[in-house]
């Protein structure tokens, strides 16, 4: 009866139990007071166990798949990462694949050196699709001017990709336009507009800075093109309250950065 | 699934990442889907997808490439966790965030919350090695899917009566389990209070 109370407890608690099973409670426990206790501990114990429960459940999940821009997300981030040039594989999914894969640690990896002028080859190819069939970007994101040799011109630009809903006021927006007074905030809502905007740089020898901050992964990006050298460097939030020391750091680094460039 | 070597992906080999991204994403999305089911503004495939790429940074501090399996679900919990919280902030409209969990402890020391990923990632990874892959699955269909008991036993092949004994046994195990660390507990308790 004991193991029939907490069965009929955790279907009730998931919301799966029935009229009839919210009876079936109040008779066991009537047959057998002693029982209330206990079900009144596992009660108060259950949110927590589900949490747990859901966590467990979770390793033994296979689907959904992952969807291709999630796919392609990735490997960008991991290419950042590795610094990395350009996707070898984006779905290795043959059995193939995946023992090459599982066998790679191990083995020499002097036979890659033969796949540089290949893969370069591959790379200039693949670029040159790309300017023929490049898709039209939906709305063209700020393009930056094309100023002339003189003062770093700093562009400041936040990706919330739940949508543009932040007001004038909103933390993120104050602290980052307090940071850089001068310079009006660009609002993106949308990776691929953000980048496009990102890796836009000017023809000329000017020095452009860019800093950029994503509200869903919490990183402020700052990169730059200064005296035709890049520069590239990202502090990772890990509490919105750290916003303002991430600030102060980026503004170290810009002013590193430009000190070095005066040199 | 024939999951690639740890030096691969120390490695940085991106054939061998997609794989693990892969294996992981059906995993960490049912977490933080789970975890979010309250909260209709947050997008549970992209705090799945920053907790996939947080995971890079911890490659170094794993053994095995099945060590990542905990660590994700335990990034992706964790990750859904502050979302809920930036978004609990943004609506009271102020300019700090309160801490509302106890995943992100009040002096927001950095070794402290790597401290409670790391319990909970070692919590995770008990329940694997104590849970049968059968038991798994239908705390997995119960708690993520939301089928009824009748429902997972014609999924499982099971009697009605072992779905629910199933469920029974492997709630008793968990409540075991988490007894011996009533700290976890009373961190997700808090949690819960607060995000519910």
């Amino acid at each position: 009866m004991r193991d029939e109370l907490l069965n009929l407890l955790i279907q009730k608690s998931n919301g799966t139990l029935d009229a009839e099973g919210s009876a079936r409670i109040e008779q066991i426990l009537e047959q057998d007071p002693a029982l209330l206790a206990e079900y009144e501990a596992w009660q108060a114990e259950l949110p927590t166990l589900k949490e747990l429960a859901g966590l467990a459940g979770a390793t033994s999940l296979n689907a959904p798949a992952m969807p291709d821009s999630i796919r392609e997300e990735l490997l960008e981030h991991l290419q950042e990462k590795f610094d990395h040039t350009k996707p070898e594989l984006a779905k290795p999914q043959s059995p193939d694949a995946i023992q090459r894969v599982a066998g790679l640690g191990t083995r020499e990896v002097t036979w890659r050196w033969a796949l540089i002028p290949a893969f370069g080859l591959a790379i200039l190819f693949l670029i040159s699709l790309n300017k023929i069939n490049q898709e039209p970007i939906p709305a063209s994101p700020p393009k930056i001017a094309q100023p002339q040799a003189g003062p770093p011109m700093i562009q400041i630009a936040l990706l919330d990709v739940v949508g543009q809903t932040r007001g004038t006021n909103d933390p993120i927006r104050v602290q980052l336009q307090n940071a850089w007074p001068e310079t009006e905030l660009i609002d993106f809502d949308q990776t691929s507009k953000m980048k496009a905007w990102r890796d836009d740089w000017p023809t000329s020898t000017a020095s452009v800075i860019k800093i950029i901050y994503n509200v869903s992964s919490g990183e402020l990006i700052l990169t730059s093109q200064i005296k035709g050298e890049n520069k590239k460097e990202t502090f990772t939030l890990t509490d919105p309250q750290e916003l303002p020391v991430l600030i102060e750091k980026a503004q170290a680094t810009l002013k590193t950065w430009l000190e070095e460039a005066g040199k | 699934m024939t999951l690639p070597t740890i030096q691969c992906l120390r490695d940085g080999d991106e054939a061998a990442w997609v794989i693990v991204y892969e294996w992981l994403w059906p995993k960490a999305l049912a977490v933080a889907t789970h975890k979010l089911r309250f909260t209709a503004s947050i997008d549970a495939e992209d705090v799945t997808s920053i907790a996939l790429q947080q995971l890079v940074d911890h490659v170094e501090k794993v053994s095995t490439t099945e060590d990542l399996l905990p660590l994700a679900l335990a990034i992706s919990h964790n990750q859904a966790v502050q979302r809920i919280r930036y978004n609990k902030a943004e609506k009271r409209d102020v300019t700090v965030t309160d801490s509302l969990d106890g995943f992100d402890a009040p002096d927001s020391s950095n070794s402290l919350r790597e401290l409670d990923l790391q319990d909970l990632r070692a919590f995770i990874k008990i329940l694997m090695q104590d849970l049968s892959p059968k038991a798994a699955g239908v705390l997995g269909d119960f708690y993520l899917k939301g089928l009824t008991q009748n429902e997972i036993a014609a999924h499982h092949n099971l009697a009605l009566n072992s779905v629910g004994v199933n469920l029974t046994r492997s709630l008793q195990r968990i409540r075991e389990i988490i007894k011996k660390n009533p700290t976890l507990m009373k961190e997700i308790h808090i949690a819960l209070q607060n995000i519910e």
